[in-house]
């Protein structure tokens, strides 16, 4: 197993965030909003992440553009375009990044003055369009599939939400397969003052993010140095006005417990614009 | 045969015009509140003023989130299309609960039916459930042909009839 081979395979496991948030949801996790019929919802999110360990430092710098549409008031469909600022480790790549596709179907909800529950579930597809010959790469040359369901609860003072997700991974470029992945999320958020439609609104949230990857493979064979577990704190916000909201976040690694000899995450961070129209 | 054909052309252009064109008068919707459930957020409420405000005849709409309230107001001589108002709040992803138009017509009565015209010949609303003293008040008003206004709950029937069960009557000068 040659060094840039080790190298893409730790990247993989290190850079792949689950996908970015939609409307009045958790930053980091999933919630199951969706937009209303015939509304358009464009995002413009950029993230940022940290690893390192033994003398390595890697980074990674992404901004993506998302638009959503509501086909109808229960189901939405996500296009999300990455650019990748900037890849680095031992050397250096930018360049598009994997486009996926998501769908979400709202199949249960319940409303009451000033509360809504309800509960979604999420079916994704994300496709090898990124540069997977570079160094770093990146895209992971394989087409992967997301799958989620997710709950929450919304009131005037109090949110929560929780959901859990399922990464599907295909081989890609070089014989390379990512490790398949379990995502698990709970969120709570308040919104510190009460407000009215046509004023600003701020909602802050603390997020746990659990994660969990098997190893990643390497023509059939395991990567040793890849997989495990992580859990995160993650402080957010939710700043809205109208229809445009400013939100943003903080990924905090509290437990990693990874396979082998792998860089630990020191930090992710998102922050997004989003409007409706 | 050519004097037939011209009248039937614009029999259709009546037709059509008497279709599309907002409803006009003096007597309309001027005013409709709807309580919605599910309003828990400003941005996620954006979706309802986008819809609603698509709705024939609305100028202006005001959200009150904490009553889960949405105050509809119609343009000055248009009168407000409330019918899509249900359909509106749906796209939206809301519940409507109830909804209440404040309504300027003329009293009629047929028998024992009591019909609020608050438009043209089409616009009807069966009124319903009155108690007795405002039952009183309105035969008056039909009795009369005055112009009245008329405060309440409307509620689309099965067959697709609106009944109005008015809370408050009170006539209008000309």
């Amino acid at each position: 197993m040659n060094r840039l081979t080790v190298i893409a395979a730790v990247i993989l496991s290190v850079f792949s965030t689950p996908g970015s948030a939609f409307a009045h949801e958790p930053i980091f996790g999933l919630g199951p909003h969706t937009i209303f019929r015939g509304g358009v919802g464009l995002e413009m999110e950029f993230e940022g992440e940290k690893a390192s360990g033994a003398g390595e430092v890697e980074r990674e710098y992404v901004l993506t553009s998302e638009i959503i549409y509501g086909f109808t008031v229960n189901l939405s469909g996500t296009l999300s375009i990455p650019y990748i600022l900037e890849r680095s480790s031992i050397n250096q790549s930018s360049g598009p990044g994997d486009v996926s596709l998501r769908t979400k179907y709202r199949f249960w909800r319940r409303d009451g003055v000033g509360v809504q529950d309800s509960a979604a579930v999420v079916a994704g597809v994300k496709l090898p369009t990124g540069d997977d010959d570079k160094t770093p790469r990146l895209g992971s040359g394989s087409t992967d599939y997301l799958f989620a369901l997710t709950v929450a609860r919304e009131s005037l003072k109090w949110y929560y939400f929780g959901d859990a997700r399922y990464r599907l991974n295909t081989e890609g470029g070089g014989g390379l397969r990512a490790g398949n992945a379990v995502f698990a999320d709970f969120a709570i958020g308040i919104r510190p003052r009460k407000t009215k439609y046509l004023r600003p609104d701020l909602v802050l949230i603390a997020e746990l993010n659990f994660e969990s990857r098997d190893r990643n493979e390497l023509s059939g064979i395991d990567v040793a140095d890849s997989g495990g577990t992580r859990l995160f704190l993650s402080p957010s916000f939710f700043f809205t006005y109208r229809n445009w909201a400013l939100k943003g976040g903080i990924q905090l690694p509290i437990d990693q417990d990874l396979n082998g000899n792998q860089l630990e995450s020191d930090y992710r961070y998102s922050l997004a614009v989003e409007s409706h129209i | 045969m050519v004097g037939k054909r011209w009248f039937l052309v614009f029999g259709i252009i009546i037709f059509l015009t008497g279709s599309f064109l907002p409803r006009t008068a003096h007597s309309q919707v001027q005013e409709v509140t709807v309580t919605v459930e599910g309003l828990a957020c400003p941005f996620c409420a954006y979706g309802i003023e986008k819809k609603l405000k698509k709705v024939e005849g609305v100028s202006s709409i005001d959200v009150q989130m904490e009553k889960g309230v949405v105050i509809i107001t119609g343009k000055k001589d248009l009168s407000v299309n409330f019918e899509q108002v249900p359909g509106a709040v749906k796209d939206s992803g809301f519940s409507l609960k109830q909804m209440k138009v404040r309504v300027t017509g003329t009293a009629r009565q047929d028998g024992s039916r009591f019909l609020l015209q608050y438009g043209g010949p089409d616009d009807l609303l069966f009124v319903d459930g009155m108690k007795a003293d405002l039952k009183g008040q309105f035969s008056q008003y039909a009795g009369n042909g005055k112009t009245m206004e008329a405060q309440g709950i409307v509620q689309e029937k099965p067959e697709g009839a609106w009944t109005l069960v008015p809370e408050s009557l009170k006539g209008v000068s000309p």
